[in-house]
C-alpha cells in the first residue's frame, strides 16, 4: 500500500521557506538532474510536468497518464480516513501562469477534481493568483527563486470560507514558497484553519534555480 | 504537535524510521545482537512492518535526534532515507540474502535505477598492472553510458571512483562507513564529491559505529560489498587475493544471480584459486572489454 510521508526535521532543511508548524506530505523524492530520469518517481514527475505546449507531440499521453496515477494514488490514501472528504476543502496551489497562456496548465486542479470525484467534497480553486509573475521572477537578482511574500501579495481568496481544514496540493515541493504564500494568505483571513500541504514529490538535490521553472520547461 | 506524535494521514515519518532503526542497532545487550542478518529476519518475522512499528516512538526520536546531531556536528549536510516498501525503494536490493529495510543516501537516487550499472572492485592494494587495468576498464565502461559502482575503499575502487568522474561518468560508492564519516581518511574529498554530485549510500547505523571500536566497525565493510553488488547489474573484480574481502561480492554476486567476471591476470595467476572457484559457479572470464559488453547488453536493458 502506498503511504505518504511526511516533512520533519530530518529533511525540512532541503525546503527553506518550511517552519515546524508546517504539516506537508509527499509521495516520492524527485533527484533527476540533467534530465536524467530513470526512476519511477521521476519518470513520473518528468511526465506530470510536461507542458502543455507540447500536446501535440506523441509523448503527451504519459501527462495524462500521471495525472490519473497521481488521483488514484490520492483517493486510495483518503479513503483510508474519509472523514477528510467531509472535513476539509481541497484545492490546488495555482499555476504559475494565468488561463489563456499558452503554457497554463492545471494538472493540480485536474488532481484535485479526479481526488475528489462523487466524494461531495469542497473540492475548488480556493486560491487565485491575479496576475503572472513568470517575466518579472525570471528577471530577478536572486534567479528564478520567488519569495513567499511576493506571492502572497497576487494571491486572492475565492470565496465561501473554506472548511476548518484546507488540503492544498502542489507537484513539486521545492523551496516550500508557494505554500507557505498560500497557507499565510487563508490564515490571514481565516485563524485558525488547518492547512495541509500534499505533495507528489519532494525535490531532494539542491538546485541554484528553483527547480520547477527547469521542469516547466520540460 | 510533539515530535513524538503520529503525523496526520497515517504519514510515515522519515526521522522516526531513522531513529527506529537505530534504535534496533542500539540493542546489543538484548538476546539477539544486532547484525543486517538479525535485523533483516526481524523483518522477515513481522511482514510489512517498519522499523517504528517495532520500536517506541520516544526511544526512536531520541535516536534521531542524536544522529542529526552527529551529522550536523560533521557537516554531511543534505541527505535523505530509503526504506523498504516506501516511496522509492530500489526492489534489486530485496535480492540480497538479508535485504536491508533502511538505507541513507545523499546525492542522486535516480543513478540507482540508471540503466547500465557495474560494480568494480578490487583489492585495496592492487599491482600497478592492477591499477592500469582499472583504468582502463573503467575508462572503456563510461563511455559506454555505464555507471560506475564501487566501495570507496583504497586501491581498486578509489581509482574507479576517480577515474569514472575524470571521465565525465556517473558514480555510485556504497561505503562501509555511517554518513558521517570517511574511510580511508584520505577519499574525504572524493565523497563529498559523489555525495554532491553522484550517488553516496550508506547502510551503516551511525549511532552504533560511534560507540563501537575500529575493530568491530571494520565488520560493516564487507556488508556493503553484498549491497553493492545488488544495487548493480553485475560485478567486476580487476584483482583480488584468495582471502580478499572482495571475495565477498564475488559470493553475493552468484547467490543474487548477477553477472560476475573475472579479469583473465587473476587466472593466469598461479598462486590463486579464487577464480577457478567462481568460474565454476558461473563467473565470466574477461580476455577483452567485448567479452564484458556482449554479456550486458541484454541484462541490463530490464529493470
Amino acid at each position: 500500500m502506498t503511504r505518504l510521508l511526511a516533512i520533519d526535521d530530518s529533511n525540512r532543511g532541503d525546503h527553506y521557506y518550511l517552519t515546524p508548524d508546517d504539516s506537508c506530505f509527499f509521495l516520492h523524492e524527485f533527484t533527476a538532474r540533467k534530465g536524467y530520469g530513470h526512476s519511477p518517481a521521476n519518470q513520473f514527475i518528468f511526465n506530470f510536468k510536461k507542458s502543455p505546449l507540447k500536446q501535440n507531440e506523441g509523448h503527451y499521453h504519459y501527462k495524462r497518464q500521471a495525472i490519473e496515477q497521481a488521483i488514484r494514488t490520492y483517493r486510495q490514501l483518503f479513503d483510508q480516513a474519509p472523514n477528510i472528504y467531509r472535513e476539509a476543502t481541497f484545492t490546488p496551489i495555482p499555476s504559475s501562469r494565468l488561463p489563456g497562456d499558452p503554457a497554463y496548465d492545471d494538472r493540480m486542479w485536474q488532481v484535485v477534481q479526479g481526488v475528489c470525484a462523487g466524494k461531495g467534497a469542497d473540492a475548488r480553486e480556493l486560491i487565485v493568483q491575479t496576475q503572472a509573475y513568470e517575466a518579472a521572477h525570471l528577471q530577478g537578482p536572486e534567479g528564478s527563486r520567488i519569495k513567499p511574500d511576493e506571492l502572497r501579495a497576487i494571491y486572492r481568496l475565492n470565496p465561501p470560507p473554506p472548511k476548518s481544514t484546507v488540503v492544498v496540493f502542489d507537484d513539486v515541493l521545492s523551496a516550500g514558497s508557494h505554500f507557505r504564500a498560500v497557507k499565510s494568505t487563508i490564515l490571514a483571513a481565516y485563524p485558525g484553519t488547518t492547512v495541509y500541504g500534499m505533495f507528489l514529490a519532494r525535490r531532494v538535490l539542491p538546485d541554484t534555480s528553483d527547480d520547477f521553472d527547469v521542469l516547466d520547461a520540460l | 504537535m510533539t515530535l513524538a506524535s503520529s503525523p496526520a494521514f497515517g504519514a510515515v515519518s522519515p526521522m522516526r524510521e531513522m531513529g527506529a532503526y537505530e534504535w534496533l542497532w542500539q540493542q546489543d545487550d538484548g538476546p539477539v545482537k544486532p547484525s543486517f542478518k538479525a535485523v533483516a529476519q526481524l523483518f522477515r518475522d513481522n511482514p510489512g512492518a517498519l522499523p517504528s512499528d517495532l520500536v517506541d516512538p520516544d526511544d526512536a526520536i531520541a535516536c534521531a535526534r542524536k544522529v542529526l546531531a552527529r551529522f550536523e556536528k560533521s557537516g554531511v549536510g543534505q541527505f535523505s532515507v530509503r526504506m523498504n516498501g516506501i516511496g522509492d525503494y530500489q526492489d534489486k536490493l530485496r535480492d540480497a540474502e538479508n535485504p536491508l529495510e533502511f538505507l541513507y543516501y545523499q546525492g542522486n537516487w535516480d543513478l540507482a535505477y540508471s540503466p547500465r550499472r557495474i560494480a568494480i572492485v578490487g583489492t585495496r592494494s592492487p599491482t600497478d598492472e592492477g591499477v592500469r587495468r582499472a583504468r582502463k576498464l573503467t575508462a572503456l565502461l563510461v563511455k559506454e553510458n555505464y555507471t560506475v559502482v564501487s566501495g570507496l575503499a583504497k586501491g581498486i575502487d578509489t581509482i574507479a571512483h576517480e577515474t569514472a568522474i575524470a571521465h565525465g561518468g556517473n558514480t555510485i560508492a556504497v561505503i562501509g562507513t555511517p554518513l558521517d564519516q570517511v574511510y580511508p581518511k584520505e577519499n574525504a574529498e572524493l565523497q563529498r564529491q559523489i555525495a554532491r554530485d553522484h550517488l553516496l549510500i550508506s547502510q551503516v547505523p551511525v549511532l552504533l559505529y560511534a560507540r563501537r571500536s575500529p575493530q568491530w566497525n571494520r565488520l560493516f565493510f564487507p556488508e556493503r560489498n553484498v549491497t553493492m553488488s545488488a544495487v548493480s547489474h553485475a560485478t567486476v573484480i580487476v584483482e583480488a587475493g584468495d582471502t580478499s574481502g572482495t571475495l565477498i561480492q564475488a559470493r553475493a554476486a552468484v547467490a543474487q544471480k548477477r553477472l560476475l567476471f573475472i579479469l583473465d591476470s587473476n587466472f593466469r595467476n598461479p598462486k590463486l584459486k579464487w577464480p577457478h572457484k567462481y568460474e565454476e559457479k558461473g563467473a565470466i572470464r574477461v580476455q577483452d572489454f567485448d567479452d564484458i559488453k556482449e554479456r550486458l547488453h541484454d541484462e541490463t536493458l530490464s529493470d
